[in-house]
This record gives structure tokens, sequence and C-alpha cells, in this order.
């Protein structure tokens, strides 16, 4: 379906009308899209050739505040309506009602590295296709994925998952080579803490196997999702 | 509650059904589009947008400094 395309000049102006919306809802929310509006406006020189990155990093950002916007708005048996009409994934309700409001209510950490990151071009999401991949597995065998800029980049979450019934799971996939794996899981666990994130899985993969063996893969983390108890931090070397 | 809000309560609930549509098809845009799927959407990204971006504020708080 063909759909006429937007100007990109207009993102600026839908921003700063959710900031205006978020005020009067949730000011700590507005003042985070604030900070990152002047970040934008006071950095744009460094960041001409990451358009594209910046234009899905603000409308994927865009698309979730007026979401959550309107839940936060919506009486308590309306949001029971939603709920039951949204069928949303446990990743989803995780992500809505604790991940995203944790974001912008603590300060974060991560938040001038990954703009500098995301300046000097050190952010290349190379590995999208692999995340893809691995997501349509998981959701063929049954569970559900979530990726957003947010979980990447500053909760060391590659892909937030759940299965039917059980508590969502923080998954990082990493290559470090193992005298660096312990160093690793430390910082790792330690932005998960940070965020009260209590579940994550460490995946120490090797790149070269992987294509290959993606089901695995997808079936190891459902699986680690299901018998993981309720708060851990576990490293996998697969 | 009256007949009022509960019209626009139920218009709320769609309102929010829509814009998780909307997330939704955004997400699955990146399995099948990956990090060019701001192209399904937008024009002109490689054009001034971002240059032109935060130009009006400029010239609002300059405002000030020419009264002072």
């Amino acid at each position: 379906m063909l759909t006429q395309r937007l100007q990109a000049k207009y993102i600026k102006a839908e921003l700063e009308s959710l900031i205006n919306d978020a005020l009067l809802i949730d000011p700590a929310l507005a003042k985070r899209l604030d900070e990152l509006r002047r970040w934008i406006k006071d950095k744009k020189v460094g960041l001409l050739t990451r358009k594209p990155l910046l234009l899905d990093f603000v409308s994927e950002l865009i698309l979730d505040t007026r979401l959550w916007l309107k839940l936060k708005q919506l009486p308590s048996q309306e949001k029971q309506r939603f709920l039951e009409k949204a069928q949303m994934t446990q990743a989803e309700k995780y992500w809505y009602e604790f991940l995203f409001p944790q974001w912008f209510n603590e300060c974060d950490p991560k938040l001038d590295t990954w703009k500098s990151k995301m300046m000097s071009g050190e952010y290349t999401q190379q590995d999208v296709r692999l995340i893809n991949a691995l997501s349509a597995q998981i959701e063929s065998s049954g569970g559900a994925c979530l990726w957003r800029y947010i979980i990447d980049l500053s909760m060391a979450t590659d892909l937030l998952t759940s299965g039917n019934s059980d508590e969502p799971l923080c998954v990082q996939m990493t290559i470090s080579s193992p005298e660096w794996l312990a160093n690793k899981k430390d910082h790792w666990e330690a932005t998960l803490r940070y965020w009260g994130i209590t579940r994550g899985l460490l995946l120490s993969v090797n790149p070269k196997n992987l294509d290959d063996n993606l089901s695995l893969l997808a079936d190891a983390i459902l699986q680690k999702g299901e018998s993981l108890p309720e708060s851990c931090y576990d490293l996998h070397i697969y | 509650m009256g007949i009022e809000n509960s019209i626009l309560n139920k218009d709320a609930v769609e309102s929010a059904l829509l814009s998780l549509k909307a997330i939704r098809t955004y997400e699955r845009d990146r399995r099948t589009h990956g990090v060019r799927r701001v192209e399904v959407y937008y024009e002109d990204i490689e054009g001034d947008w971002l240059e032109k971006w935060g130009e009006e504020d400029e010239s609002e708080s300059k405002q000030p400094h020419l009264s002072n």
C-alpha cells in the first residue's frame, strides 16, 4: 500500500507539540523529550550525516510517547477495556508500564555516551539483521519480542522477550572474548540493576556459527525465559 | 458519569488502540526494512530539516537582547 510520505521538517513541530502535551500530564517525560530536542538543536552540525538514524529514533520516540500519554489519561475502567482489546504481550506491558517511565523518571547515565556514539557514527546497528532474524524465530516458537532504541542504548538490552505467561526477560548478546566476559557481565548486570530490571540473560555467542543456529538460540532464550527465577542475571555461553 | 463522558471515553480507548497499532506497525517495519524503515514514511530525509532545526527558537531567544 502506498501512503503519502511526510516531509521530514515536520518532525520538529511534532516533537514540540508532544512536549507541550506531556507537560500537562507528566512533566518528567516533557523534560526528557525537551532535553533531546535541545541536544539535537545544539549538536545538529555533528549530526548531519546521521539524519536517517535521528529521524528514525525521534519517530519511534514520538509513537511510544503518544501511546503512553493516551494510556496514562485513560480512567481505570477504560484502561481495562483497552487491555482486553489490545492483547498486549508481556514484553509490551513491561515496556509501557515499567521500563519507559523508568527511563524518563530516572537520570539516564548512558545518555551522554549514546548521544556521542550517535554523532560519531559508532552506533551502526550492524546487528539489526541478526536481531530481526532472531525475533522472527522467537515469535514462530510462540514467544514475543520488543526492540527499542532506548532499551538498546540505555538499558544494555538487545531484545525484550516474553513467553506465554512468564515474566519478560532482557536479552543481551555479546561476542566478548573469554577474558573480558566477566568484566562485560559486571557492567551489563549493573546497568540492568540500575533500571530495576530483575531478569536478564547475557548470551555469549560466536558470530561464525550464529546464522545456522538461530532456531536453537531462540529456543534457548524461550526456555531460559520460563526456567529462570524471578530475579536473576544469567550468563549463558552459547 | 454522564453520556458525554461515556462516549468520549470510548473514543479514548479507540484512539489508544490506534496508537498501539501505529507503533506495532513501525516496529514491524524494522523487521522488513531494517534501519531504512524511515524511508517508507519520509520523503526528504537528506534534506535540510536538521540544518533548520531550532532556527525559530534562535530568533526568539535573540529578541530579548535587542530590547536590552
